[in-house]
């Protein structure tokens, strides 16, 4: 039975293209102040777990349904000599797992009304650091497709 | 439905993987409730910046609509860009990297992890000057002379916080108060003012000139007696300032002294004869100079570096008023400024004005090199502009 059977991803291989500038209409989209801060709010490290980052090449589309959630993706096995094996649907990819020189952080987005704050004003947009991604597992080469056979009665 | 360890197995026969070349553990992935929203994103931290949020500091994002966003931790400002990546980037709670299996006691086999999101680019940083032109700009809106003065009347002037600083100003918080102190501005009633120049060298004035009437050493003015002495002239709070401005505080057996600064006092006298015209004759500006600056103090050239700048080429030689803090903000915008005020500048006269604008790894030389051409002048090299300047 394959591994995740309701998604599909397709492969073109790719490189990271740098750095449009961020205007703030592309953050907030709504805002029309003249100036605006956004907080980017840290709870601290007893509050902030640490999660890791998977690169895939490609997109990810679901196949029979336009929802994701809920969705098996695949299998993420490592040999014993911590090499990444991954099995989505009919493929297999092989990665690495690489310790990041710059860690991440993943930011949350709260939008404005949802909270107030000490003196009962609205916040504006912020955003809550929710985790930090200190190691990435990259998938980069073209995956290999399993040839089944015979199909397995589990 | 989650997936069971039979399964798992079954795939990897299928897929002719050997179980026992991999470590016991599986995830299996799933997508989480939110994966396929977007109120999420990435940002790229360098390693200072990581141990400050897990020390819990916020950061701040700062912009107005039109601007270029920047983010400021406390003491620094970076330029915030979205880096596009072609590959998609999913982040996974609870997922173990195989060091931190491996280090487990207990061995499960099974772990169904959830991918909270993906994203396909991620906020990149980049340190940058903090974008101080404008504090300035503001300040200068509303400059303070005298709590007698009609302007401290009427409520309309524009006033600010320190909030409303924060709230209009591209910078760190360390970076504007280190600016508002090179500025020599002064909180009055909780808004930052800049005084006006006049007002500011009368308070100079009423005290330099009770450190001459009083026979002190100019190291060694004691506070208290300045607060006595001049404080039916000035407020108390003005005179404190002014002798903070321009020098630096010291205890001496419990009283409060000012070691002043001969090069800030110099410095300010000469501003104060050269905004008077808009040229002066070299040799006599230098004798006016001398004669102006308080008894003891030696006025030098070199201090006014980033203030006036002197024609050697002229005749008669003439000294003009140039301060590096009117000439505009930006890299090429600021050379193009320098370079329509004289064709060709030597490296020592212009350093004073480019220096504001070297970054963390960017010199002076590497500046010249960006964005001017080198020749030879009478055995001394000179820089001119890359392009003709209308």
């Amino acid at each position: 039975m394959a591994a995740g059977g309701s998604v599909v991803a397709r492969w073109p291989c790719g490189v990271a293209l740098s750095g449009r500038h961020c205007s703030l209409f592309q953050l907030l989209f709504k805002d029309g102040k003249l100036m605006v801060q956004i907080v980017i709010s840290s709870a601290g490290a007893g509050g902030l777990a640490e999660w890791v980052l998977m690169g895939l090449p490609g997109e990810i589309e679901a196949r029979y349904s336009t929802v994701l959630a809920g969705n098996l993706l695949g299998d993420l096995h490592y040999t014993s000599e911590g090499i990444p094996v991954l099995i989505v649907g009919h493929h297999i990819l092989y990665g690495k797992i690489i310790h990041l020189e710059k860690p991440f952080a993943v930011l949350v987005k709260h939008t404005p009304g949802e909270y107030c704050d000490e003196l009962g004003s609205e916040t504006g947009t912020w955003y809550l650091v929710t985790a930090l991604i200190k190691n990435k597992i990259l998938f980069k080469t073209r995956p290999k497709p399993i040839i089944t056979n015979i199909p397995k009665k589990v | 439905m989650k997936r069971t360890r039979d399964e798992v197995d079954a795939t990897l026969q299928i897929a002719k993987v050997n179980a026992a070349e991999l470590l016991p553990a599986v995830h299996c992935l799933s997508f989480g409730p939110g994966a396929g929203g977007g109120d999420f994103c990435l940002l790229e931290l360098e390693p200072a910046l990581c141990q400050q949020l897990e020390a819990g500091h916020s950061f701040v994002i700062r912009g107005d609509k039109d601007e270029q966003a920047v983010l400021c931790s406390k003491d620094k400002t970076y330029d915030l860009k979205i880096a596009d990546t072609s590959n998609m980037l999913l982040f996974i709670p609870g997922c173990k990297t195989p060091d931190q299996l491996k280090k487990e006691e207990t061995h499960c086999n099974i772990i169904h992890s959830e991918i909270f999101g993906f994203s396909n680019n991620y906020w990149e940083l980049r340190r940058c000057r903090p974008k101080l032109k404008k504090l300035k700009k503001l300040l200068m809106e509303n400059t303070y002379e005298g709590p007698d003065s009609q302007k401290e009347k009427d409520s309309n002037r524009s006033k600010y916080t320190t909030d409303d600083l924060l709230d209009q100003i591209q910078a760190s918080e360390d970076e504007i108060m280190t600016q508002l102190q090179v500025l020599n501005a002064c909180e009055i009633g909780g808004y930052w003012r800049i005084l006006e120049f006049d007002y500011e060298m009368k308070l100079l004035n009423h005290v330099t000139q009770l450190v001459d009437s009083e026979s002190w050493s100019f190291n060694k003015v004691p506070l208290s007696t300045c607060l006595q002495e001049l404080g039916p002239l000035e407020p108390e709070e003005m005179i404190e300032h002014c002798l903070k401005c321009y020098g630096k505080k010291y205890i001496d057996e419990g009283e409060v002294y000012f070691e002043l600064s001969a090069d800030k006092i110099c410095r300010a006298t000469a501003q104060m004869l050269l905004q008077n015209a808009v040229k002066f004759n070299l040799a006599e500006f230098q004798e006016v100079w001398q004669q102006s600056v308080p008894e003891g103090m030696i006025t030098r050239l070199d201090q006014l570096k980033g203030l006036a700048l002197v024609d050697r080429n002229s005749r008669p030689e003439i000294i003009f008023l140039l301060k590096v803090d009117d000439l505009p903000e930006g890299d090429q915008e600021r050379f193009n400024s320098l370079f329509s005020i004289r064709e060709k500048w030597t490296e020592e006269d212009i350093a004073p004005y480019i220096q504001d604008l070297c970054g963390e790894k960017q010199t002076i030389g590497a500046l010249l090199t960006k964005y001017s051409r080198s020749s030879m002048q009478n055995g001394v090299k000179v820089y001119n502009s890359r392009r003709p300047i209308s």
